[in-house]
């Protein structure tokens, strides 16, 4: 056993490194720049996270997702790793002033780009000794990525004046085009690539084209009379996940099945995933909320009652099959009519185009050239989610309108600038629906599904480990899992209780 | 039984108050007018034991009871039972075991105590299996500094674990069995998570508020045994449970004229200490002679006047403080007329009047 896989194994109890693992980390700790594509749930975190051991210094994670943050920072302190934090909005002022009082003890640093804008928390980072800078989803960066996010592009700048620490940007889901971007876009900075196939082959997929909702809960009551596995189902609404799990709890008796979304306090749902994981629970019927950062080896089985907006989230999602390599099965359900659902989704995320002129009569009322926003008024008032006023945002910012994070001069809103800006909007949106009709596309494709689906992704697909797809003549009868059936548990409160408190004494059995 | 609770409410209000107020007093916020209203209208057992809540939920319920005659809406925001209600009160009086809620006694301690016992639970029991990693089902700090230092002083986890499994069997004898069924339902353990509400209801056939309530309730008992017995070690886990003033609910600010008081200021003195108006150190006095039995009021109200008042008002139904002024006749102050309400509820008229 040599350093790494010491470390490795004394930090996290694996016994060797997954693909492009090890590679990347000998990279990192030697000090070179890294851009590097991994599947999802091949373990991205760890090419930082085992450095974090390793490194003199603090490393930095820049990631858009608040809900990996608090997942991670939960794995991590689960594992007996202390000093780790996360600032981001979730965070009041003052739980952030404490956290900046003793910034220095801590190894490893999650920040959302917007936090990174902020002068107080640059000042206090170029007080610490950055060792790696980590750019995750790093995607991104890209205007033709999926998930574009303005703050990104600012990410040069800050990592100049950070003195330029070692680089690792990470992402699992890019286009070659998007890769060209991101790799354009750092020109200062030299990356040691590391692009590793995004495609899985333990993943047989499959489309079923069926005529309404009534005959998508007919399949999936048909198929789980036949198949009992680990089972995520994706929907967009949180009703459906509902409705569905009850559906399915009143015919599978012997099942445990249960719904998850945005709703849930965060202690239910996090008894929910955590079942999960003990096979306590079998069918999830969840939003996409659920399985960001849930580390389950064995969920078998991937439904997509309702289809994402675009491809890249679809990819993600049906990852979090089979992360332990052994056969698994991906299934999209599509009825006439189903893009609706998304379209409105897309539509959602980009502000109304007469929104300026909403702003304008509403900030007219007093007579000062820069005039502060609340957040109050972004939701309350003018009627915007964050995904719209972080639009509306960048766009201010870039023509000079906005400053300082939240001071805005209306006075610069001309007609020709709304007229840019109803452009602006536009384009993003024909962009969108643009990506929405790819996935569609590859749900009506005639050939190989697995080929089509990660074509833009990877200059060659591998071919199937266990079955291909649909158009590759897999159904879903050749399929036949071993049950993972639901752990017992006791009949009676007495023994539940001693099971619980004195699981010494029980012995093997009751535990699985 | 949230239904039962609620009918419950509204019958001992009678319209009195909004249905808003009763709503505060499930929800157990803390001021002066929730909780004097509690007192007021014998519904201290009720006081904070559903703070989870949400306005929404209990409109959509008050709503219902009111669309299937139970209840009846009426103007301002108010609600009077109606005889389907009356009548459901009686067949459940034996159902839901009202008095064994200490909603005013418990609401400061009943979430905290039961998070560090889930957690501490949890926390062994993986111990006991030689696991030290696992994930915490209580994810807030002060809850996981606590057990961490708990188990700084206890370390045997083998015999903790054996301890509280005889000390829980034993309690769990003592109270209804579907409870006790989804009081271990909930419990988290080695390799195996608890259910949540909504998990339950499902499995128990009940409303998410009943499953709520139900195990609120089996926590209060649990708590009431715990203390009776004087049960170690989890007595030590019921926050502040070795200080006499737990068990009072007050206001931070009427806590402070409270301190005044007894150092002997009167009420003149406290208002230029505090820069406060008359009417606000009154509210506090109020509050005080609810929430404190032993609270004197001879430095606020000569004997002969309470008495008489005290004797007066047990003739008049209506609580409401304008009805029993114009009943009275101007005679009395309402200072003095929500003295003697704050206090006519105790038996002994000694008591009453000087703790």
């Amino acid at each position: 056993m040599d350093k790494l896989e010491t470390a490795l194994q004394k930090y996290f109890d694996y016994d060797s490194f997954r693909l492009g693992q090890r590679e990347i980390i000998e990279d990192i700790l030697a000090k070179k720049h890294v851009f590097a594509t991994l599947p999802t749930g091949s373990g991205k975190s760890l090419c930082y996270q085992l450095p974090a051991y390793m490194l003199d210094g603090v490393v930095l994670v820049v990631t858009p997702l608040l809900s990996l943050m608090e997942d991670q920072i939960r794995q991590l302190k689960k594992r007996g790793f202390k000093q780790v934090v996360a600032i981001n909005s979730f965070k009041t002022a003052s739980e952030r002033a404490l956290i900046f009082n003793d910034l220095s003890t801590y190894k490893l640093i999650y920040l959302s780009p917007e936090m990174l804008q902020k002068k107080i928390i640059k000042q206090k980072l170029s007080q610490l000794t950055i060792a790696l800078f980590v750019i995750d989803e790093a995607h991104c960066i890209s205007q033709w990525g999926h998930e574009f996010r303005p703050d990104y592009l600012k990410l040069n700048e800050i990592i100049d004046q950070l003195g330029q620490p070692t680089v690792l940007a990470l992402t699992a889901t890019a286009t070659s085009d998007v890769q060209q971007d991101i790799v354009n876009h750092f020109d200062t900075i030299q990356f040691n690539k590391h692009i590793y196939p995004v495609d899985r082959d333990n993943i047989a997929f499959m489309v079923q084209n069926v005529n309404n909702r009534v005959d998508k809960d007919k399949f999936l009551i048909d198929l789980f009379t036949k198949l009992t596995v680990p089972t995520i189902i994706y929907f967009s609404s949180k009703k459906e996940s509902e409705r569905v799990a009850l559906l399915l709890s009143e015919k599978f008796n012997q099942l445990s099945i249960a719904f998850y979304h945005g709703d849930l306090d965060t202690n239910e749902r996090l008894l929910i995933q955590e079942q999960f994981i003990e096979d306590q629970i079998n069918i999830i019927c969840s939003t996409s909320a659920f399985g960001m950062g849930v580390d389950k080896q064995n969920v078998r089985l991937v439904i997509h009652y309702h289809l994402p907006t675009q491809i890249e989230s679809f990819i993600q999602e049906v990852g979090r099959a089979g992360r332990d390599q052994l056969e698994s099965v991906s299934i999209a359900l599509i009825a006439p009519g189903d893009k609706q659902l998304p379209l409105k989704l897309i539509l959602n995320e980009l502000p109304p185009v007469d929104i300026l002129e909403l702003i304008t009569t509403h900030m007219n009322q007093t007579n000062q050239e820069w005039i502060q926003i609340v957040p109050s008024m972004i939701t309350d008032i003018w009627g915007l989610n964050e995904t719209q006023w972080r639009f509306i945002k960048n766009f201010f910012e870039e023509t000079g309108i906005l400053i300082d994070e939240d001071k805005i001069n209306i006075k610069k809103i001309t007609p020709m600038l709304r007229r840019d800006f109803i452009r602006k909007v536009e384009e993003r949106n024909r962009y969108k629906l643009r990506k929405l009709n790819e996935l569609f596309e590859w749900i009506d494709t005639k050939d190989c599904r697995r080929e089509q689906l990660f074509k833009d992704f990877q200059t060659s697909v591998r071919s199937a480990k266990y079955h291909c797809c649909d158009r590759c003549g897999f159904e879903v009868e050749q399929w036949s899992p071993e049950s993972v059936v639901r752990k017992q548990t006791a009949s009676s409160w007495s023994d539940q209780l001693k099971s619980v408190l004195l699981p010494f004494k029980v012995g093997g059995i009751d535990n699985g | 039984m949230f239904n039962y609770l609620i009918l419950l409410a509204v019958d001992q209000i009678k319209g009195q108050r909004t249905t808003a107020s009763i709503y505060y007093i499930f929800k157990g916020r803390k001021s002066a007018q929730t909780i004097q209203d509690a007192h007021l209208y014998q519904l201290t057992n009720l006081y904070g034991i559903y703070n989870q809540i949400s306005r929404e939920d209990f409109e959509s319920v008050l709503v219902q009871l009111s669309e299937q005659g139970y209840l009846e809406k009426t103007h301002q925001d108010r609600a009077i039972i109606r005889e389907k209600g009356l009548q459901y009160l009686r067949e459940h009086k034996n159902n839901y075991p009202y008095h064994l809620l200490k909603g005013m006694a418990y609401a400061n301690q009943t979430n905290e105590f039961i998070a560090r016992l889930s957690l501490t639970i949890q926390t062994y029991s993986y111990l006991s299996m030689n696991v030290n990693r696992f994930q915490p089902i209580i994810d807030t700090t002060p809850t996981q500094v606590w057990v961490k230092q708990y188990y700084q002083k206890n370390q045997d986890v083998k015999e903790w674990l054996t301890d509280v499994y005889h000390q829980l069997e034993g309690f769990l004898l003592t109270i209804d069995d579907q409870q006790a069924r989804m009081f271990v339902d909930r419990l988290t353990g080695y390799q195996r998570f608890g259910l949540t509400i909504q998990q339950l209801s499902v499995k128990y056939n009940l409303s998410k508020h009943d499953v709520y309530l139900l195990l609120t309730l089996s926590y209060h008992q649990l708590l009431s045994f715990i203390e009776v017995n004087q049960m170690n070690p989890l007595l030590e886990m019921i926050p502040n449970h070795n200080l006499q003033q737990k068990k009072m609910i007050i206001t931070k600010s009427a806590a402070k004229t409270y301190q005044l008081i007894l150092k002997g200021y009167t009420i003149e003195q406290i208002m230029e200490r505090r820069r406060l108006k008359r009417s606000t150190i009154e509210d506090h006095i109020i509050e005080l002679a609810y929430a404190i039995p032993t609270f004197k009021l001879s430095p606020f109200i000569k004997q002969d006047i309470f008495n008489e008042l005290v004797d007066k008002i047990s003739q008049i139904e209506d609580r409401q403080l304008s009805a029993i002024r114009r009943q009275l006749g101007d005679h009395y102050s309402y200072f003095q007329i929500r003295l003697a309400l704050a206090k006519a509820r105790l038996k002994n008229s000694e008591e009453r009047y000087d703790g």
